[in-house]
């Protein structure tokens, strides 16, 4: 068994990601003294999440929350466009304020990240099952594979906020597809595999290990697969620079 | 990982089904090992073997009210917290991890056996092939990568616990309770400090320990510390380059081996 | 602001992220280039299921470059939760087992010593050969039964063995082709396994099988345990009942002997082999004259308060009927009083002179503590002690696996669960139930589709002699099943089949119920030379049957053997086996059989459906590549039939003219659904596949090749055994859209009868189903088990829990019951052979005498024929055999070992066949553990180890001390671990109903090597 890589490790034997490194290095700094929200504790929040199956920033009282917080750097009907992935809206305000459109998504993602505090961000297998984000409604950009008994079960990772759910082990979560004979699987190497759905061409990027989560589970350490997936026709979903 | 783990055998819960056997073995890549004949007993090994490091016994026993039992036991390394194979080892081959696994390495190991001499519970074996002494490391690597060791993950009944320690002793201390019900002799073995410092290997027992032919008072031995700074020192100077070195040292340790027998 | 769900998820996100990022100012083109230094290799995840027993624990397998590289438990599998026992894991190693797997096809000439490879088309060819030429010349046109002389279109020359190995495409085809050869003589696993299960379920309720999911387990108060050793033979079973014993669960193990199961149990009572009937006689007893049965449950769900035909009756161990000289019963005084519409009648006193309840007071007065305690040797404390902890803890669910079918009185033996759970009022209740472990993948399939001479799939019964047209056949089994028989032959003879010709009923052959046509009988047959060629598919009779002497004696007249196989097993090596323990030895030059070996692959490498123990179809993906040259069971099969075809075509005989008809359109891309499809039936008008059993019509305009599938496939290429959804709605234990569960996904079987009769659930805070009187629909977390969701529980059709009998209520008194409508039988229940209730009988060899009976004939079951074949089936007697034998598995093998044994971390924790014996025999022969010692029984006789141990004490039997002895049956000459088979000395004695054998006890010598 390899011991553990650091980050550091990782980025030295991978030069060509020192750009994208960089930049979510200054972008993390930036918002080191935003503060989690006030939110209601666990039990509660899964309990108002399950009710309907709504997630917790779409709900009015949470989303005017994270409106209120963001109204220092971003237009409230930016913000809002962007809470609720209404990407047309999101792109003409941009638009109309002269605004990098990937550098806002970006920042304003990152920001929503730490706002959430970090014990609502590991759900398991029977608080919630659906192929959104329970917190944001994101679809989800990547999966991790981890031991679960005599197998492994599957992750879905948020690109926004980051939360980190259980979900089927078999299947797209993109279109729902549950036939395994119309997924293929383009293998990196022991940590890092794309499963591609045939019916829907979408990908999902999976860190099929444990431990170097601060290494695999930032999607743009890994931004390379994406690159050769984009080549390839695949369709990225669930990445905050592009929904 | 800086945090301390420990496993706990329910005895109680143990329905030898071996699974764990079978898992270890996989999970190290050992080969089957048929060393000991079939001789009428369910147990399948005598005793630990340089390629069996996890070992179910399995003892038919009639108490003194008539009443009968089979006492199953998980048994392998005990990691214990002040372990004798380490502090006894001449070469420094044997570390303990935070995670408070005891583990051999291999590329230091000379195979001297003062660490099964030295141990109170028998355990490891000298692969006299490679020379080199082989024992249960507790799926250390596993561990450092958020896993589970491979025995306590597929254990069939419940029996095999992993976690950290504190939760391991909270486990203990409530399973305690519900087998004293049944057994009113239940104890806990390896929990809290003894003479090995307590171990990462635990166990709810139902009866008392030699019951389950495990040392009631297991002890590191106090000699350790001279054998290590006197006659091991010795050893090695006495020596002629390493195989000479290592002769010396093993001439040693079989005096010493008897003088502790 | 109105949010929906969905609103916030209509990210499209079609942009190029190349450009988002060059957008932001990376230096895309440097990535990309990089990105070109990594390799992107194809690789495939399928899902499968285990292999091994009947848990059906779903896997993940992990596949490149058509090899397995990894394979692990599924964590969505509700069974077993990613969760795998070592078995499961070890067969990870069988496809790479590239040395031990023969791959090629073999054939074995007459009197050769040794194998030849030969083509598949050669092996083919052959086989198909070999089965016309047995057919051709052994074809039975008219046979005078009973001086009567019968049309029977038949050959008994032609033998299947095997079925719950393949899956259940490959059982389907199997029952059509050998039916359509004519054969009568099918079996498969399950009649050394649970053949005894179906009959003694459906007499009570209606269906065979086991009623309660595995993952009901969580909801019960007390597990009772009997004949299963469940920690080593099902241990994700086991699993399940340790999480539930977190919240309070007790587990009462009663067996023969101490085992792994006894050690977690809470109680353990140790009872000699072949007598759970007194012991739960005494059970049955105690819950009646302590009033302990739940009234309201008799009342409304079963038939506890009807009237018997006052000329039933029963005087030591006879019941009222009985033919001595055929040993058979007439059940006319089995019957019920009825009314002038033919029901039966209902007394409003349960104690009433006649109802089935008194009927069952006084029949079980004679099992006292101290008449069982001497029976089966356990105290007198110790029954008492059962019987309390049974009759207070509710739900209570019975688990049972060969410990209780494989005896003569197999199936009476599981009647007294279903006696004992309608009287406590546990069945179709969560945590309830009765379970029936079955121990093969798919042995429920091979059931289902009816590998079994008396049975079409369906468990629609085969036409005998008393049934031979359509007319009489419904007069016998009902309307009600005569519509699905129609369905059936639609699916097979399609436009041929026409109401006009009874749907090419005519054609069929006809059994002959004079005769034994079980598995054991194939072998008597060939001895005879009357069976001519057997076909073997996954089957190992040469270690699975019992008395193997006579296995062997028959193989070796067989003109030809057919073994489709992963492994040249004992079976397909017959001939060149090392010793002969009957002492019957012969030389391989003088064994005149050829054999033809049609090398399958293994599971992992092909697809398919195949059915677990609770009855759920699951899917398997195709993992690997077939191994070699071996292939998948279904392609073989369809090259098999179509070879048959193809060397009928230009016969004009009137007795071919079915092998023509038979339908068999099944393209070669995606056969298994293409068949899968056939079972599950289409509306004719429409073209539609059906979507139930609801959809089945009696007018000819559907067909449907096993009404009990019906729903499993869906328009538009849905198969309903692929889904995998995680709801468990009420988190009850039902995953509703996960896989399919026949019938009609109902998982809880009967839990109509969890609710009163107003439809409101009896135990509210463990509600499954519910007539919604707003809706006047019933609901649930669970399909209701009901025949139609809209009857009203006060209407006759919403009060019949137990539908699929022809009262609709439970029959505790198994009674002999047509329903009648408008003059014809809707539906008939099913009566056990040998008693409407069940009564305590000796196993055929026994150390002791019937404490119940005088009367010689009921010392052992009085429907019992053995011997069938006097000259090589003798009885043996406690005078020569002084001990009792019972043989089972264990942990680390599995069955015949043709797998397991291949394994070797399995080979290292158990290297042989021994013999357990108590100490105190050991003392008197002069035998230490570990000491060679030879067991003999009429039959034969084996060397192997003793294991002197105290888990088997002595026992006490009516006054003298018995010793009671048990082996491992798992050995053979084949494989990686070799040992002898411990079948040569097992008795073939069987069961009147459903022919099974009483591996359980029989009579040996010992003596010290």
């Amino acid at each position: 068994m390899g011991k553990i890589k650091t980050l550091e490790e990782y980025l030295a034997e991978n030069n060509f990601l020192r750009e994208a490194a960089e930049f979510h290095f200054k972008l993390e700094k930036n918002l080191t003294e935003v503060e989690p929200l006030e939110l209601p504790p666990r039990e509660k929040v899964l309990e108002l999440v399950r009710a309907e199956k709504i997630p917790l920033l779409q709900q009015e009282k949470f989303q005017a929350q994270v409106l209120d917080a963001v109204e220092k750097f971003l237009p409230r009907d930016l913000a809002e466009s962007l809470l609720r992935q209404e990407n047309l809206s999101a792109k003409k305000i941009c638009a109309a304020h002269e605004l990098n459109e990937t550098l806002t998504r970006k920042t304003f993602w990152a920001t929503v990240d730490k706002l959430i505090p970090a014990d609502l961000k590991l759900w398991e297998r029977d608080d919630w099952q659906e192929n959104y984000c329970p917190i944001c409604g994101r679809r989800p950009v990547m999966a991790q594979l981890k031991k679960f008994n005599d197998g492994r079960e599957r992750r879905l990772l948020c690109g926004g906020c980051r939360t980190l759910w259980s979900w089927r082990r078999v299947g797209c979560p993109y279109c729902g597809n549950e036939n395994l004979e119309r997924i293929h699987i383009l293998e990196l190497d022991k940590k890092m595999r794309l499963d591609v759905c045939d019916e829907c061409r979408a990908y999902l990027k999976t860190y099929t290990d444990e431990d170097e989560e601060n290494i695999y589970l930032r999607d743009w350490a890994t931004l390379h697969l994406d690159l050769l997936a984009e080549e390839k026709t695949l369709h990225k979903c669930g990445a905050v620079e592009l929904e | 990982m800086a945090r301390e783990m420990a496993m706990l055998h329910d005895v109680a819960r143990c329905s030898a089904c071996r699974a764990c056997m079978v898992a270890c073995k996989q999970w190290h890549d050992l080969p089957a090992d048929m060393s000991t004949p079939f001789n009428g007993q369910y147990q399948s090994h005598a005793d630990l073997t340089p390629t069996t490091w996890n070992l179910i016994k399995m003892n038919e026993r009639t108490d003194m009210n008539g009443k009968f039992h089979w006492d199953f036991i998980k048994f392998q390394c005990m990691h214990c917290e002040k372990p004798a194979c380490m502090l006894g080892c001449p070469e420094g081959a044997i570390s303990k991890k935070e995670s408070g696994a005891v583990v051999i390495d291999e590329s230091k190991c000379v195979g001297c056996g003062y660490c099964r001499t030295n141990c109170p519970f028998n355990v490891p074996r000298i692969d006299s092939e490679r020379n080199k002494s082989t024992k249960c490391d507790l799926c250390f690597d596993r561990i450092e990568h958020g896993m589970v060791p491979s025995c306590a993950k597929t254990c069939t009944a419940e029996a095999i616990s992993f976690g950290t320690k504190a939760a391991m002793i909270k486990l203990a201390e409530e399973r305690l309770k519900e087998v004293r019900m049944n057994h009113p002799n239940a104890q806990l073995y390896g929990v809290h400090p003894n003479g090995v410092g307590g171990t990462h290997m635990m166990y709810v027992l139902p009866e008392p320990p030699e019951v389950y032919s495990l040392p009631k008072n297991p002890k590191t031995p106090d000699s350790i510390d001279l054998w290590r700074d006197y006659i091991r020192p010795i050893g090695k100077i006495a020596g002629v380059g390493a195989a000479a070195g290592l002769a010396g040292l093993m001439v040693l340790n079989k005096l010493i081996g008897n003088k502790g027998a | 602001m109105d949010l929906s769900r969905r609103t916030f998820l209509k990210a499209t996100g079609l942009g190029s992220l190349g450009l988002a990022l060059t957008s932001l100012g990376f230096d895309v083109p440097k990535v990309h280039a990089a990105a070109k230094m990594f390799k992107l290799t194809g690789a495939r995840e399928f899902t499968s299921v285990c292999h091994f027993c009947a848990c059906g624990c779903g896997q993940i397998g992990y596949v490149k470059d058509g090899k397995l590289i990894q394979l692990e438990g599924a964590s969505d599998c509700p069974v077993n939760f990613g969760g795998l026992c070592p078995k499961g894991l070890g067969y990870a190693q069988i496809p790479r087992d590239e040395e031990h797997r023969t791959t090629k096809p073999m054939y074995r000439a007459p009197g050769a010593t040794s194998w030849q490879e030969i083509s598949w088309d050669e092996a083919i060819e052959r086989a198909a050969r070999a089965l016309k030429k047995a057919r051709d010349e052994n074809w039975i046109d008219t046979e005078k039964i009973n001086g009567e002389s019968v049309k029977v279109q038949r050959t008994d020359a032609i033998g299947l063995i095997g079925g719950s190995q393949v899956n259940n495409e490959e059982c389907y085809q199997l029952t059509k082709i050998f039916r359509t050869l004519g054969a009568m003589s099918l079996d498969n696993q399950t009649r050394v396994c649970h053949a005894n299960t179906p009959p003694a379920m459906s007499a009570a309720f209606g269906r065979g099988a086991m009623t309660n999911p595995w993952y009901d387990l969580k909801n019960t108060k007390l597990a009772w345990v009997e004949g299963s050793n469940i920690a080593e033979c099902h241990p994700m079973g086991l699993k399940n009942l340790m999480k539930a014993k977190k919240n309070g669960l007790k587990i009462m193990h009663v067996d023969v002997r101490f085992t792994r199961t006894s050690k977690i149990a809470d109680y353990f009572i140790q009872i000699r082999p072949g007598t759970d009937i007194a012991f739960l006689g005494a059970i049955i007893n105690y819950v009646i004259q302590n009033k302990k049965y739940d009234e309201q449950y008799l009342r409304l769900h079963t038939n506890a308060y009807m009237l018997i035909n006052p000329a039933f009756g029963f005087d030591d161990g006879i019941f009222s009927g009985y033919d001595e000289k055929k040993r058979k019963y007439d059940m006319t005084s089995w019957q019920y009083q009825v009314d002038a519409n033919g029901k039966p009648i209902r007394s409003a006193d349960l104690f009433a002179p006649n109802t089935v309840m008194s009927i069952l007071k006084k029949h079980y007065e004679r099992y006292t503590f101290e008449v069982v305690s001497g029976i089966t040797g356990a105290s007198v404390a110790d029954i008492k002690m059962a019987a309390e902890i049974y009759s207070s803890i509710k739900p209570a669910v019975f688990m049972y696996a060969l410990g209780m079918t494989q005896h003569t009185v197999g199936v009476e033996n599981i009647r007294c669960f279903t006696v004992l759970q309608l009287l406590r009022g546990n069945i179709g209740v969560p945590g309830g139930g009765i379970d029936a472990m079955r121990g093969q993948p798919n042995v429920q399939a091979s059931t289902d589709y009816g590998i079994m001479f008396q049975y079409f799939p369906g468990y629609l019964p085969w036409p005998t002699e008393k049934t031979n047209t359509l007319a009489k056949w419904t007069q016998n089994s009902g309307t009600f099943r005569a519509k699905f028989l129609i369905n059936l032959l639609k699916a097979w003879f399609g436009d041929a089949a026409t109401k006009e010709n009874d749907y090419c009923f005519g054609l069929l052959p006809v059994r002959n119920t004079t005769q034994n046509d079980s598995i054991y009988v194939q072998f008597e047959k060939a001895i005879e030379g009357k069976m001519k060629c057997i076909y073997f598919a996954g089957q190992n009779p040469m270690v699975s049957n019992p008395n193997l002497g006579n296995v062997h004696r028959g193989l070796r007249k067989l003109d030809t053997v057919i073994v489709e196989d992963l492994y040249l097993n004992e079976t397909a090596s017959f001939w060149e086996r090392p010793d002969s323990p009957e002492g019957d030895p012969i030389d391989a030059k003088d064994i005149q059989t050829e054999v033809i070996f049609l090398p399958a692959c293994s599971y992992l490498e092909r697809e398919g459906t195949m059915t677990n123990s609770m009855r759920m179809i699951q899917w398997r993906m195709r993992g690997p590549d077939p191994h070699g040259d071996s292939k998948p069971d279904y392609l073989i099969l369809d090259m098999l039939w179509k070879k048959i075809r193809e060397l009928y075509a230009d016969s004009n005989e009137p007795k071919d003219q079915i092998i023509k008809l038979l339908t068999w359109n099944y393209p070669q891309e995606h056969m298994v659904e293409h068949i899968m499809r056939e079972v599950n039936g289409y509306d004719l008008s429409t073209g539609k596949l059906l979507n139930g059993i609801g959809e089945i019509k009696d007018d000819g305009t559907t067909n449907s090749g096993m009404w009990i599938y019906a729903g499993v496939m869906r328009e538009g290429g849905v198969h309903m055994a692929k889904r995998r959804g995680q709801e468990d709605p009420g988190n009850m234990g039902i995953y509703p859209n996960y896989g399919w569960v026949w019938p009609d996904n109902i998982h809880l079987l009967y839990n109509r009868a969890s609710c009163d009769e107003n439809g409101n659930p009896i135990n509210p805070d463990k509600k499954i189903i519910w007539w919604n009187a707003a809706k006047k629909v019933w609901e649930g977390y669970d399909r209701p088990d009901v025949g139609s969701l809209t009857a009203a529980p006060d209407t006759p059709a919403g009060q019949k829990p137990f539908r699929m009998v022809g009262e609709g209520v439970g029959r505790i008194f198994a009674a002999s019951y047509k329903d009648l409508e408008n003059g014809m039988t809707r539906d008939s229940s099913s009566t056990p052979v040998d008693g409407p209730i069940p009564e305590f009988y000796e196993p055929v060899e026994s150390p002791t005498k019937n404490a119940l009976h005088m009367n010689p004939n009921a010392q052992f079951s009085p429907c019992v024929i053995y011997p069938r074949m006097p000259d090589l089936q003798k009885i043996g007697t406690k005078d020569e055999f002084p001990y009792v034998l019972c043989s089972s598995s264990i942990c680390e093998h599995w069955c015949s070992g043709t797998i397991t044994r291949h394994i070797t971390w399995l080979n290292e924790l158990v290297k042989e066949p021994f013999l357990e014996m108590p100490k105190k025999l050991a003392e008197k022969l002069g035998v230490k553990s570990g000491d060679e010692v030879i067991v003999r029984s009429v039959r034969g006789q084996i060397k192997e180890k003793a294991m002197v141990t105290d888990r088997i004490k002595p026992l006490w039997i009516n006054g003298a001390e018995v010793f009671v002895t048990w082996q491992p049956y798992n050995w053979g000459f084949k494989g990686l671990s070799t040992g002898p088979s411990g079948n040569y000395i097992t008795i073939d004695a069987l069961d009147p109903n459903a022919q099974s054998q009483e591996f359980k006890a029989c009579l040996i010598d010992i003596k010290k090597a």
